[in-house]
Order: structure tokens, then sequence, then C-alpha cells
């Protein structure tokens, strides 16, 4: 059945079926809402992923290069 | 196509009220979007938020400047300029106020429109009754069903039921019920007279 949901709710799902190994994220609008249900998901267990909160977006990159340069999905 | 507006305060659920309506009809098979209006949204500030229902796939994403429906939050914003903008003579409009046309200083302004079309809901009052807090979304979604038609209630009672849960989806349900049970008066009673 097709759903209707709000475009963030749809990033965050896209996200999840990518099964990051890292979140690493700067809520800020207009983004807030796609941080939040990662977050959500992850804390529910539904997403098995480490989940980081970052001070900028620069620090959600550093973070991102360095997961994936350890070997993870991030 | 039917485009609706929605005006109200921040944190008042404007913009959650525009995401419902967009649910209700699309789970009864239309096409549909909603979306606010972004500027220096706080709470207590004037903001806007829009709806388009339609048969066909929507394309356009603009703002909703020629409204079908016009549905009004907060009464306290009824004297600005533009909120009234583009509403055709054969549009529809609900207000949340315990206060009459009259009493609201529009009743010269109604006499553009088709009197059965143009409703005050006191939809804070029933949120309040129903829900323990005076928001008035779930119970101007309710009127909006019973004034225009344009989805059914059961739609906005499923998209209540879907978004929200526990008593907060019951309450709001109620305050729904009501609501669409008042306009549904109203207009029966304005069909009479």
């Amino acid at each position: 059945m097709l759903k209707q949901i709000e475009g963030s709710r749809a990033v965050a799902e896209a996200v999840a079926m990518s099964r990051p190994d890292v979140i690493c994220a700067y809520p800020i609008t207009p983004q807030t809402h796609i941080v939040e249900a990662l977050g959500a998901m992850v804390k529910k267990g539904e997403l098995n992923a480490e989940f980081l909160n970052v001070e900028s977006e620069f620090a959600a990159m550093s973070v991102a290069i360095g997961a994936s340069a350890a070997g993870a999905r991030a | 196509m039917f485009g609706v507006r929605f005006h109200g305060r921040g944190g008042q659920g404007v913009v959650t009220a525009a995401e419902l309506l967009a649910a209700a009809a699309f789970s009864e098979g239309k096409h549909a979007q909603a979306f606010p209006s972004f500027g220096s949204e706080r709470m207590g500030a004037p903001v806007m938020s829009f709806c388009r229902i339609d048969d066909k796939p929507i394309r356009t994403h603009e703002p909703v400047s020629e409204p079908d429906a016009l549905i009004i939050q907060d009464p306290t914003l009824l004297h600005q300029a533009e909120l009234f903008a583009g509403l055709s003579p054969a549009g529809y409009m609900l207000i949340n106020s315990t206060h009459g046309f009259e009493e609201l200083g529009l009743g010269e302004f109604v006499g553009g429109f088709h009197l059965d079309r143009l409703l005050v809901v006191p939809a804070s009052s029933l949120a309040q009754t129903h829900l323990g807090r005076p928001m008035p979304g779930g119970a101007l979604l309710g009127g909006f069903a019973a004034l225009t038609w344009a989805v059914s209630l059961d739609a906005v009672l499923a998209a209540i039921n879907d978004r929200f849960s526990g008593e907060v989806a019951e309450g709001n349900e109620k305050a729904a019920r009501a609501a669409f049970a008042f306009v549904r008066d109203e207009r029966e009673a304005l069909t009479r007279a």
C-alpha cells in the first residue's frame, strides 16, 4: 500500500536502508527532521549504527571521513 | 485542484494541520501535498501553511496564492492585511473562534461570499474540552470535512490516529467529530434559512 510521508522522513528511511554504521549529524533547519528520525530509529534499535551529534557540518564530514577510513559506512 | 491555506501562530499546529489534511486526502486516493511557508518562525509568530488536493499529479510547489479554502487557526490574525488574499467569492473559510462574524468585525466582508461556505467553529474550545489543550488543528480539520467535503471525516480521523497515539489521538478524534457535527448542523441551519 502506498503511504504519504514527509520528505525528510523519506530521506531518513532511505539513509536507514543504506545500512550505515555511523551517522554523524549537525541538525539544523532545514534537515532537522531527517536527523531526528534517524536518531529515533537508532535509539529504538531499528537501525544498528553509531549516532554522533557533532558541532558543525565540517565536523560531520570529518567524522564521516574518519569512520570510512576505519572501514565503516558513514 | 483544491488549494487550502492555513493561517495561525507558531506552535499552534499550523504545519501539522496541513500535513494531516494532505495525508487524509492521499488515503482517499487523491494526490496531495503540504508544506509551510518559511520565514522567521517562532512560538507566537504568524505562520502560514498550504495544502493542495487533486485527482491528478500536482506539479506546482508554489505557495497557494488563490486558495479555494482558508483555515484561520487564530482569530487575532483576522485584521492583518493579506489574510484573505486571493480567496475567490466561491471559496470556503473556517475560522477558529467563539464569536460570530459580526462580532469579529467581518459582517460586511462575508457578504461577498456564499453564506454557507464561511463558518466560525469554536475549535480551541472543543479541543480544550476533549483534548485538554487548546490545540485547534484536529477540530478544524473535522469542521473542514463537513464544510467542503474535500476529504471525509473518516479520512481525517485516520490521519489523526496515524500521526498521534494514546490520549492525544483520542482527544483530537473527539474534537474533530464534535467540530464536524457543529459545522454540519450550522450548514443545515443556514441552508434551511
